[in-house]
């Protein structure tokens, strides 16, 4: 079951990043829905491990903490609701908005984002199964380099949804541009 | 009689003079300060929460002044071309209409960049803000001076305070009702007029802010919920956090002791064992905190009775769950708990629980930062509930009595049913009333759903009217519909409102139609 809201935020971690791209990896803030499994998974693929957990209201001093840094993450709708206009007054807009919907025992994966990151993206995505999330967060560097909304596509995957699952999650990367 | 109501909500600005107007606002805000036409920054600029695409109403231009000079020359300008503006303080007051106005075609005011904290006086507990400061930004000024002050946010911290305060919202502490902490407002009128209320006045420098009122009329309510200026300022009482916040809350597992639980609190809320600011809140109003619809396989029909009883089972809610807070002496504290147990001896099936047993149930961790009068966003996670959730607004008030809360309760729940949306609604404690706040959810971009919400907001005002009840906050999209009931001895109350607008801003610039009050110039007719 679902309880209450928090977040884990901390900065992406070289640890999930393959060996070649761990040494230049690009610093970048990571805020994942707490509760949620999938989005715990993210958060562990991202290496948040031992990150911190706080509640809501935190949201907006960590983005002023971040200081201009890229910023990706997976949640509930409402989470990045808040979040992407918290980050809009810092001078930040959304590069990549994904939703991620669980129905009668499909995965539904709707992306936004630059042309050239999708492709691989959805592929990974379509071989990921229960695995999704990992493939989100590998492509976080990738994400933040890119600058815009321009593209879109989708992808639907034979997949249960797990016990804990929010049926609906949503995954973005915000930057400043 | 009806009052006026446009068949196309849309601004009529003559094409010369806006063109003209924007030029000369360019060069008194600074061309980036002023975005017109397909500038993306006016993007943010309607209700993100419209029941519609048709309710979207987009702007033509926003104006960004950041500071009362510049406001000034900017409202000069206005009245030298003609063209109205809807001033905004940050514009997330999402529920009733966000960051749009009554009309289409609308110039916007938007003060978010006019965000100073002017003063905060810890030994007098106040504070004066401007309007782009949000409770968010206080909550962090004050931890930065380690004041031992605490304002009193609403459910959702990122807003406006002045917002918040002219709006007459309400918060979570001691404090809960926000007009009560307004000590005095510094006004720029639609006639240019400068003017600071009560003590607010630089020649009343030693007593400013210690008194809402001074000598002769106090007028600051006749600029909340209105349209007669710009408040470019505003004093705000603050408490100083008290030795002890105890959070508990109270479950009831039938509704229909609703009756009993309001009979019961009525007596401590009167003699002062209880403060205003606590909710009774329904189950699905905690429930959405946490969980959706989706998960609950809920299908499109409002969620069954049975359902509603196993959820209720699997959260450890009840059908009613009343947050509230103890606060102030450690020793007066635990004598106000023993009070509260007993008086809820009456009540059948009531449950009175602490933070060590109740901590980590739906709601209870939010509602016991809000009490501690920290500012927090977790309160949009009810939008979770129907997917990419939106949600409008209805606020209204009815006695402090059982059979008045238990009578709203069930008419709106059977009006829910009926227009196929769940019932998903707190009742907040006031001194002597009840504010029944209704949250209407449905699935944003989705027309129909929309549609279905907008049809219900209609239902509910008609009967809240019908029950004598009296709305206390609308969404933008129903103010004339508001207005309307408002109509003893042939609209006095409207007529008087209408006057003082043509008085305070007599070429009818600011806030066109805000709480159902048009200006003449707008060719106001009733039929």
């Amino acid at each position: 079951m679902i309880d209450r809201r928090s977040f884990i935020i901390g900065m992406l971690g070289a640890a999930a990043l393959p060996l070649s791209r761990a040494r230049a990896a690009p610093r970048i803030g990571v805020v994942v829905d707490g509760v949620c499994g999938d989005a715990r998974r993210y958060a562990d693929a991202c290496g948040l491990a031992r990150a911190a957990r706080r509640d809501a209201g935190a949201l907006e001093i960590e983005l002023v903490a971040l200081d201009g840094l890229p910023c990706v993450g997976l949640g509930r709708d409402s989470q990045y609701f808040v979040l992407a206009r918290l980050a809009a007054e810092h001078g930040y807009r959304a590069v990549y908005e994904g939703v991620h919907l669980y129905t009668d025992g499909v995965l539904d994966h709707r992306l936004r984002a630059a042309r050239t990151a999708l492709p691989r993206m959805i592929s990974a995505l379509r071989e990921a199964g229960p695995d999704w999330p990992l493939v989100l967060a590998a492509a976080a560097p990738r994400l933040a380099s890119t600058h815009a909304l321009a593209s879109a596509a989708h992808c639907r995957v034979a997949l249960a949804a797990p016990p804990d699952s929010a049926g609906r999650l949503v995954s973005w990367c915000l930057a400043r541009r | 009689m009806k009052p006026r109501r446009d068949s196309v909500p849309t601004a009529r600005i003559a094409a010369p003079s806006l063109a003209a107007a924007l030029a000369d606002w360019r060069s008194a805000l600074g061309p980036q300060w002023v975005l017109s036409g397909q500038a993306p920054g006016l993007a943010p600029y309607h209700d993100e929460f419209a029941p519609g695409p048709e309710a979207l109403r987009a702007p033509v231009a926003a104006l960004q002044p950041a500071n009362l000079k510049q406001l000034r020359r900017a409202l000069h300008i206005a009245r030298r071309h003609g063209v109205p503006l809807w001033p905004l303080a940050t514009g997330r007051n999402l529920g009733y209409g966000g960051a749009g106005a009554r009309q289409a075609g609308m110039v916007m005011l938007d003060l978010k960049r006019m965000n100073r904290i002017v003063e905060i006086n810890e030994k007098l507990a106040y504070a004066v803000v401007e309007p782009g400061v949000s409770y968010l930004d206080l909550q962090r000024e004050l931890a930065r001076r380690n004041s031992r002050l605490v304002a009193a946010p609403p459910a959702a911290g990122w807003g406006s305070v002045l917002g918040n305060l002219l709006e007459r919202g309400h918060g979570h502490t001691a404090r809960a009702e926000q007009f009560d902490n307004l000590c005095g407002l510094q006004l720029l009128l639609g006639n240019g007029t400068l003017i600071d209320t009560g003590f607010s006045a630089p020649d009343h420098g030693k007593v400013a802010r210690l008194l809402p009122w001074a000598h002769g009329p106090w007028v600051d309510g006749l600029f909340t919920q209105s349209n007669f200026a710009v408040v470019t300022r505003l004093g705000l009482w603050l408490g100083p956090a008290p030795e002890v916040v105890r959070p508990y809350r109270v479950t009831v597992a039938v509704e229909d002791d609703l009756h009993a639980l309001v009979e019961a609190l009525r007596p401590l809320l009167l003699a002062g064992v209880i403060a205003p600011g606590g909710s009774i809140v329904s189950l699905l109003g905690d429930a959405a905190l946490v969980t959706t619809r989706h998960r609950l396989k809920a299908g499109d029909q409002p969620l069954s009775r049975e359902a509603c009883a196993r959820l209720a089972r699997d959260l450890n809610l009840g059908a009613w769950n009343y947050h509230g807070a103890f606060s102030g002496a450690a020793a007066v504290v635990a004598g106000d708990a023993r009070v509260l147990r007993a008086a809820l001896e009456t009540v059948p099936g009531a449950a009175l629980e602490f933070e060590d047993r109740a901590g980590d149930t739906p709601g209870f961790a939010l509602r016991a930062r809000l009490a501690r009068g920290v500012a927090d966003t977790e309160a949009h996670a009810v939008l979770d509930w129907v997917g990419a959730g939106a949600h409008l607004d209805l606020d209204t008030s009815l006695p402090l009595r059982g059979d008045a809360a238990l009578k709203a309760f069930q008419a709106q729940r059977d009006q829910c049913e009926a227009h196929g949306l769940d019932y998903v609604a707190e009742f907040q404690l006031g001194a002597r009333d009840l504010k029944h706040r209704h949250r209407l959810l449905f699935e944003r971009g989705d027309a129909r759903a929309g549609r279905r919400a907008r049809e219900l907001y209609q239902a509910l005002l008609a009967g809240a009217a019908q029950r004598g009840e009296g709305v206390l906050r609308s969404h933008l999209e129903f103010m004339d519909e508001v207005a309307a009931h408002y109509a003893w001895n042939d609209q006095a109350w409207l007529r008087t409102c209408e006057a003082l607008k043509d008085a305070l801003d007599p070429a009818g610039l600011l806030a066109p139609g805000k709480s159902g009050v048009w200006p003449g110039r707008a060719g106001r007719k009733r039929d």
